[in-house]
């Protein structure tokens, strides 16, 4: 076949967003608090009554969704008039997902025939809901046996974001469901965009959820990664020498993900366009990073060459960072090997000073804030960072924001087992098809 | 296996009032008009999409699937829900033979402890 038959290869673009998130509902609420680096930590209780080291987390404001009864459940319920037939058989962290996605079909200007198209397909992760797991399962062993409710798989095990928004969708293009812990919606973007560039899928939403609860959240502080900081201000300071584990959050995060043609031509607004990704291993240990960040960098440089792109080129980093002692020295190593070592002085900072560590929804969350920074042309900075730990030295941490439009930015995100996946994104401009 | 029922107020938390006061109602009083003003507030509140009438108004050759659009996993919480308000445990080999309404009203019938 000639160059000049050979079918063109699509562009992957992100052209809809929807964020449930700490630090906003709504699209304009999230950039503006990403631009003025304001958090979205609040006190929480995450066992009613007890006096627990752990006081702070990335609340979800205007949804009360700690009971098991959906029955009990508040949320904006008149933008988002969900019924019993969704209710029943989702989490917590479903509601959010619904919602979030509401937003991104919405912004994307997808029309219901749209998402029942053949070639629109759903990628989906959460760790499902311990909480609601334990609720009815509980049931179960007081009743000996006796009451299961029968719609409590659905509704709890990993995966339900795919049963429940599939279906109410009526998605007919694969639909799939992640699990790589931190690095779980990061991977479904790099499928999705490998989905699309292959001709298999015209569309791909990729949704990410969590639940913010003592089973999903603080069970963490088993491992005594949680910060036990209780000030909102300085908790969570990803590269400072004084932080001492991550703020959980929950939440949810749509995005649609998408052949540029077909976006343009809908007149969808188009936020950045998704080039490359990588993916690489720490073959380490099932919970702790490469103290060196070797996985982390092997996966950096893995997503430029997809992209075709040089350290040089890359201008802001949204670093996965959650601000644990040993996670951030190896990022900070993983950093200084691909871009130090070569001159590059990218920016660096990482949003979950902000959000808190959504976990698995985590990879899409932050490429929703760099997709942000790319259409409305600006950098974040790193917040709470007063005394960077001396690994970092060399590498570009502005403390405020930067008013300069990126062009290329890269979203790190890593996971138990040393998973590591790295997006590559550009600022969007030029025709619907590449090379 | 314990299949004693829970408090009726727990099973019935989210139902709309009506629904609620007339299973108290059924329960204190044996009142069978609050019984059926039960019967169909619970139907109509676990149906998963809302139907065009209220389930009230349905005749009692209605069928529960075809008809008001009951599901399997809607008539597995329903039936924990009757057995919880009323007492009355509902045989499985029975239900698989409910199609109807009027089916339903019968087999709740028959099985509520007498007395109630």
């Amino acid at each position: 076949m000639t160059a000049s038959a050979r079918p063109s290869v699509p562009r992957v673009v992100i052209c809809g967003l929807g964020f449930i998130t700490s630090i906003g509902n709504e699209q304009s609420t999230v950039a503006q608090n990403l631009r003025a680096l304001r958090h979205g930590f609040a006190p929480i209780e995450f066992i009613p009554g007890c006096d627990l080291p752990i006081k702070i987390a990335g609340t979800i404001k205007d949804f009360d969704t700690r009971s098991p009864h959906f029955a009990d459940w508040s949320w904006p319920a008149a933008r988002y008039p969900f019924g019993r037939e969704v209710l029943r058989s989702i989490p917590p962290h479903g509601l959010h997902a619904f919602c979030a996605l509401d937003q991104a079909i919405g912004d994307a200007r997808l029309a219901p025939a749209d998402l029942k198209a053949e070639d629109t397909g759903l990628f989906t992760a959460s760790a499902g809901s311990p909480f609601l797991q334990r609720h009815f399962l509980n049931g179960m062993h007081e009743s000996q046996g006796g009451r299961l409710q029968p719609l409590g798989i659905v509704s709890t095990i990993a995966g339900t974001l795919n049963f429940n928004l599939a279906a109410h969708h009526g998605i007919r293009g694969g639909v799939c469901g992640f699990v790589s812990a931190c690095a779980s919606t990061a991977h479904a973007l790099g499928y999705a965009h490998d989905e699309i560039r292959l001709g298999r899928h015209q569309r791909i939403l990729v949704v990410g959820a969590e639940d913010l609860s003592a089973e999903s959240t603080y069970s963490f502080h088993g491992m005594r990664v949680l910060s036990r900081n209780p000030d909102p201000a300085t908790a969570s300071r990803p590269f400072d020498r004084a932080r001492d584990g991550f703020v959980g959050t929950g939440g949810a995060c749509a995005l649609v993900i998408e052949d540029a043609a077909s976006a343009q031509a809908r007149g969808a607004p188009i936020y950045a366009e998704l080039i490359g990704w990588g993916q690489a291993s720490d073959g380490h240990h099932m919970a702790v990073s490469d103290p060196a960040g070797q996985g982390l960098a092997r996966a950096m440089r893995r997503a430029l060459a997809a992209s075709r792109l040089d350290p040089a080129d890359v201008d802001y980093v949204n670093a996965h960072a959650t601000s644990t002692p040993a996670g951030d020295r190896s990022e900070a190593l993983a950093l200084h090997a691909v871009f130090t070592a070569a001159g590059a002085h990218p920016a660096i900072s990482s949003t979950k000073a902000l959000t808190g560590h959504a976990l698995s929804m985590a990879g899409a969350m932050e490429a929703g804030f760099c997709a942000l920074a790319l259409r409305e042309g600006f950098i974040p900075g790193q917040a709470h960072l007063t005394d960077p730990d001396p690994v970092c030295d060399d590498l570009n941490l502005p403390r405020q924001t930067l008013d300069r439009a990126p062009e290329v930015v890269l979203s790190n995100s890593s996971g138990f087992g040393g998973s590591n996946v790295v997006l590559a994104l550009r600022r969007w401009s030029g025709s619907p098809h590449g090379n | 296996m314990n299949e004693s029922p829970r408090n009726p107020e727990d099973s019935l938390r989210g139902f709309p009032p009506a629904t609620v006061a007339a299973c108290l109602a059924f329960r204190a009083q044996g009142d069978p008009a609050a019984l059926d003003t039960a019967i169909t507030g619970i139907i109509q509140h676990l149906l998963p999409k809302r139907p065009d009438q209220p389930v009230a108004s349905f005749p009692g050759t209605a069928l529960l699937v075809e008809d008001l659009g009951l599901d399997s996993f809607s008539m597995v919480e329903m039936t924990f829900i009757f057995e919880d308000v009323f007492g009355a445990p509902l045989a499985q080999e029975e239900l698989v033979k409910v199609r109807t309404l009027d089916d339903l009203r019968a087999l709740i019938q028959r099985s509520i402890p007498s007395g109630k």
